[in-house]
């Protein structure tokens, strides 16, 4: 009976593991769909006249996590969000709001020179979040589980 | 009651939703039916024209004293323009680069600041200083006189002649809602402002945005019209246009900016035998009164 549930210290610390790198997981869909969300408005921007907010009811249904709409519509109604983004560094805190604050302000080809000039830094950030995601994700798991056998190896 | 006016036939203002609360607030206090502009120049007191007097806006209500009036500021020129375009300045940019945007209701919005060139052409207008708000407003059977004297057995060309502000697109509204009404007509709006956005009709088909040009060569073609209303001709390509309208047996009904039948003669694109009716509008009297009707020989009727 101990035994059986020393066996589950491994099982519990892995999935405390999992828990942990969930932030890489969210980080990763809120980059990817950000990444989306810029070449949407830059071909509505191109090809359509449609204003922000009816962009905003036709992604609804394309993201992946409604995360990244909520601050997306945060941004262009109050220009500074509520949302928590604990998951994010200093610098790409301050792209969002350099990226939303200047959109729907410009005139057509001002804006897409302004998205454009973004492009760089958001592919870096959305990268940067995909390869942590795949490379902390699995190894958040795996030391958890291998914390959790060291414990239960010394406990029987 | 500052601007009661008895004789007020004005119906039907169309909301300012985009002005900030503070102007608003000033305007609750005002009589809208008399309200036709609104002026606000960065810097400067923002001010109304009501039946046609310049009257300040103050954060009390309509004001004479200057002093009283609210400032304009870059906000308040940033905040409108962020709530018309509903923070999507790109989406307007072909009304931008003419100096104008126009709101879901139909008003029209002049504006004013740096043109930014690529050439010749004019691509945007950045650091926007002034706006020029046209109120709209539709005035009940303003069109009746005209429309009973010209279309009521024979539909005429006819142009409608009168300063700006003087209420000839607020005419064309009314005749395109009578034609609609009383007649099988089939009717084109061509509007490229926008300001026709509140007209609609069993028999009304409103090409918005497009140029005469442009929509009188496709829209004659695909939508049959048998009477064609437009704003505003000003252009060689705009009176070349209405031409081929006339001559293709399509009825035309437009307006054109000017005092008397002396500045249409004068206009270096007026085309004679293109109308067979102008109407000339009275400039000192309420928006929508007839001074005279000329035939296409320029006799008055």
């Amino acid at each position: 009976m101990r035994i059986f549930f020393l066996a589950t210290i491994p099982l519990i610390t892995a999935f405390i593991g999992y828990i942990i790198s969930m932030k890489f997981a969210i980080s990763h869909e809120f980059w990817e769909d950000f990444s989306f969300w810029h070449k949407k408005i830059k071909s509505e921007i191109s090809f359509s006249q449609r204003s922000i907010l009816e962009i905003f009811n036709n992604f609804e249904d394309l993201n992946k996590s409604e995360l990244f709409l909520s601050v997306a519509k945060d941004y262009v109604k109050n220009q500074k969000t509520t949302t928590k983004l604990n998951f994010l560094r200093k610098e790409e805190k301050e792209f969002i709001n350099k990226y939303f604050v200047s959109l729907g302000t410009m005139d057509r080809d001002s804006q897409l020179k302004y998205l454009e000039s973004l492009e760089t830094e958001l592919n870096a950030f959305s990268l940067n979040a995909d390869s942590k995601n795949k490379k902390y994700r699995p190894l958040y798991v795996k030391m958890g589980f291998l914390i959790g056998l060291v414990v239960f190896i010394l406990a029987i | 009651m500052f601007f009661f006016n008895k004789f007020s036939i004005y119906y039907n203002v169309i909301s300012l939703y985009f002005l900030s609360e503070e102007i608003q607030s000033a305007l609750k206090k005002a009589d809208l039916n008399a309200l036709s502009e609104i002026r606000m120049r960065v810097g400067f007191p923002i001010f109304g024209i009501f039946n046609g007097k310049k009257i300040f806006l103050s954060e009390k209500g309509p004001t004479i004293n200057k002093i009283d009036a609210i400032n304009c500021s870059h906000i308040d020129i940033k905040k409108c323009i962020e709530s018309v375009t509903e923070k999507s300045l790109y989406a307007f940019n072909d009304r931008l680069k003419q100096g104008f945007l126009t709101t879901k209701d139909g008003v029209r919005i002049g504006l004013a600041g740096d043109c930014v060139l690529d050439g010749e052409k004019i691509i945007t207008i950045k650091n926007i200083s002034s706006l020029n708000i046209r109120v709209p407003h539709e005035i009940k059977d303003c069109a009746k006189k005209i429309y009973d004297k010209l279309f009521l057995k024979e539909i005429y060309n006819t142009l409608i002649i009168a300063p700006p502000s003087k209420g000839k697109t607020t005419i064309l509204k009314d005749l395109a809602k009578k034609f609609n009404e009383y007649t099988n007509y089939s009717i084109m709006i061509i509007d490229e402002r926008g300001e026709f956005s509140n007209i609609s009709g069993e028999n009304i088909d409103l090409i918005k945005f497009s140029n005469k040009f442009y929509a009188l060569n496709y829209g004659l073609r695909s939508m049959s019209p048998q009477i064609v209303i437009t704003d505003e001709l000003q252009t060689k390509d705009d009176w070349q246009s209405a031409k081929t309208a006339a001559f293709s047996g399509v009825k035309i009904i437009a307006s054109c900016h000017g005092k008397n039948i002396k500045d249409l003669i004068n206009k270096d694109f007026f085309l004679k035998n293109v109308f067979e009716r102008y109407v000339v509008l009275d400039a000192l009297k309420s928006a929508g009164t007839i001074k005279e009707i000329y035939d296409s020989e320029f006799n008055i009727i």
